[in-house]
């Protein structure tokens, strides 16, 4: 089974909230010992792991990251600032550090290493996916944060790692407290892939395809048509569990059907690449390497969702999968059939615009100026010539690329949007478990942060204020000069 | 006729097939299929540097395919035994 971000999330908010649980039992009984030191010894190298996530998916444009002031307050503390805050910091740091903390950071770890290689969040439905993964890891900062405070209480020569700690718990508390249902999102989705799985041979396919798609010698009408093949059938792959999914009831209805209208217009849209125009040729040779791939993804599709010369019905796809999981891969599919189709268009606009490299069945050239003797000639014995520049069977192939991008981008835009958590349980205090998720409650005790600047007046700021002028009367008399 | 002119047809047959799968309306996904297996057999032809002729479009696939191999037979003497039997194991999935 492939190991997602979601996956990894659903544990780590589980731990998280039986810490809080646990505290919370041994609060009431009174017998913290030295749990807080062990909790205070792990924050560094949870605030670490949390700040890798959060830097894992840049955002762009840069300027809507409003992460800026949990970023720095998680940086300070990961480089120690707990520790040399306490006065006894040498006594903190001998003390082993506390193992289910210590979890949440081997897994919040985990989840940054997931999310290497992902491309920076440009679009709406990206921002809106990364904001949610955020706030599910700025979520257990939140709740670790809450829960150590009362550990640290009444002692003294904790007073400024209790501060720090304070100001970690009010910066997060913003986006602890986005609700759960807004938080789901393609990074969940992102997993570790294990070989021979459906996810493997998908990701196989995207790297072996996009680099002979980018490749300006490698790239042959066999590599361009089979892109094309295989992204119809992971098209239509994904649009069948989308609705098998839909009909079993375990998505939004409504987002399903609007991502499963969207696939199908993207399958439309990948069918004339794949046919490819018999009166255009562009010579090469295959690459090994591409085959297999796509040989291979054909295989595991085969293998695991048809059934004869027909699809599985739902039913049994939901028996023989985790439906969540398996719509998951296919929303990591479209996304590579989406990188494809970038590939796909960028090599066909190289090739439509330049010069020698696409063939035309000489008795196709429809441009007056290019019909001269060689051409007659060869149109004559069923000969091909080099594509003038202009050619409308060009121009169609071109167009024709740049429709599948569009819809295809569509498209998985709107399987994004299927992404949906479970609803589960509740709970009280100042956190609420709500699909999965710990959420924070809004509290009104809000300490002070003890780095709050209060800024004042500037010295001659009154000096500089002017009566403001008040429009269609006189004008009140000036100073005196 | 010419062997080489024969292979050209055969794969120009092939491309039609391919055009007449990736067409179809089929909610079953297996013409999808058939359609790729058609573009391997393609590449197929292309390694073996064949150029391909244009030939009649008014053919549905499995009429295309069944061109595609007369077009072998035709060529018999320089046909590679792999292209033949691709070609075969296609026409055997595509008259299932």
């Amino acid at each position: 089974m492939t190991t997602t971000v979601g996956m990894l999330l659903d544990d780590v908010h589980t731990r998280a909230w039986d810490l809080c649980a646990e505290l919370e039992d041994r609060r009431a009984e009174n017998r913290y010992g030295e749990r807080g030191l062990e909790v205070l010894a792990v924050w560094p190298r949870l605030a670490t792991a949390a700040l890798r996530v959060l830097d894992a998916v840049p955002l762009e444009p840069a300027w809507l990251d409003d992460m800026g002031s949990v970023r720095l307050v998680l940086g300070e503390v990961g480089r120690g600032v707990l520790e040399a805050t306490a006065d006894n910091g040498s006594a903190a740091a001998s003390l082993k550090p506390d193992p289910a903390v210590g979890e949440l950071a081997l897994r919040l770890g985990l989840i940054a290493d997931l999310l290497v290689g992902e491309k920076p969040a440009r679009t709406d439905v990206d921002r809106a996916a990364l904001e949610g993964l955020q706030a599910n890891v700025v979520s257990i900062v939140h709740a670790v944060a809450t829960v150590s405070l009362p550990l640290l209480q009444d002692r003294d020569h904790l007073q400024a790692p209790r501060s720090v700690l304070a100001a970690v718990k009010a910066r997060t508390e913003r986006f602890a407290m986005i609700p759960a249902e807004r938080r789901s999102g393609r990074y969940e989705d992102v997993g570790a892939v294990t070989s021979k799985s459906l996810d493997a041979a998908i990701s196989t396919w995207v790297h072996a395809t996009v680099d002979i798609l980018s490749s300006r010698r490698g790239v042959s009408q066999a590599a361009l048509q089979v892109a094309a093949g295989d992204a119809l059938i992971l098209t239509a792959t994904a649009g069948t569990v989308c609705a098998a999914a839909r009909r079993l009831g375990l998505v939004d209805a409504d987002r399903a059907a609007v991502a499963t209208s969207a696939l199908g217009a993207a399958h439309a849209a990948w069918r004339r690449p794949a046919a490819w125009p018999e009166t255009v040729r562009l010579e090469g040779v295959r690459d090994p390497e591409h085959v297999h791939a796509s040989r291979q993804l054909r295989k595991l599709v085969t293998d695991n969702l048809r059934q004869g010369r027909d699809w599985l019905p739902p039913e049994r796809m939901a028996d023989r999968f985790d439906m969540g999981l398996l719509l998951g891969t296919m929303r990591r599919g479209v996304h590579g059939v989406g990188n494809v189709a970038l590939a796909h268009f960028q090599a066909l606009d190289t090739l439509v615009r330049g010069r020698g490299r696409l063939w035309i069945a000489a008795s196709a050239v429809t441009q007056a100026a290019y019909r001269g003797p060689t051409t007659i000639e060869a149109a004559l014995r069923h000969g091909w010539v080099q594509m003038p520049l202009g050619e409308p069977a060009g121009r169609a192939l071109h167009a024709d690329a740049k429709h599948a991008l569009d819809m295809t981008t569509m498209a998985l835009a709107a399987l994004d949007r299927t992404a949906a958590s479970v609803t589960t349980r509740q709970s009280d205090g100042g956190l609420r478990w709500d699909r999965a998720r710990i959420v924070a409650v809004e509290t009104t005790d809000q300490p002070v942060l003890f780095e709050t600047v209060r800024s004042s007046p500037l010295a001659g700021f009154r000096a500089e204020q002017r009566n403001p002028i008040q429009l269609g009367g006189r004008p009140a008399p000036g100073p005196r000069r | 006729m010419d062997e080489l002119l024969a292979l050209g047809l055969a794969l120009g047959h092939v491309r039609s097939a391919v055009v007449a799968f990736v067409a179809a309306e089929d909610p079953s996904g297996e013409s999808l299929f058939l359609a790729a297996e058609c573009l391997d057999l393609e590449g197929l032809f292309g390694d073996f540097g064949v150029v391909p002729q244009q030939v009649d479009p008014g053919l549905d696939a499995i009429a295309s395919l069944d061109a595609a191999s007369n077009g072998l037979i035709a060529a018999r003497q320089v046909v590679p035994l792999a292209l033949w039997a691709a070609l075969q194991a296609v026409r055997a999935r595509a008259a299932r």
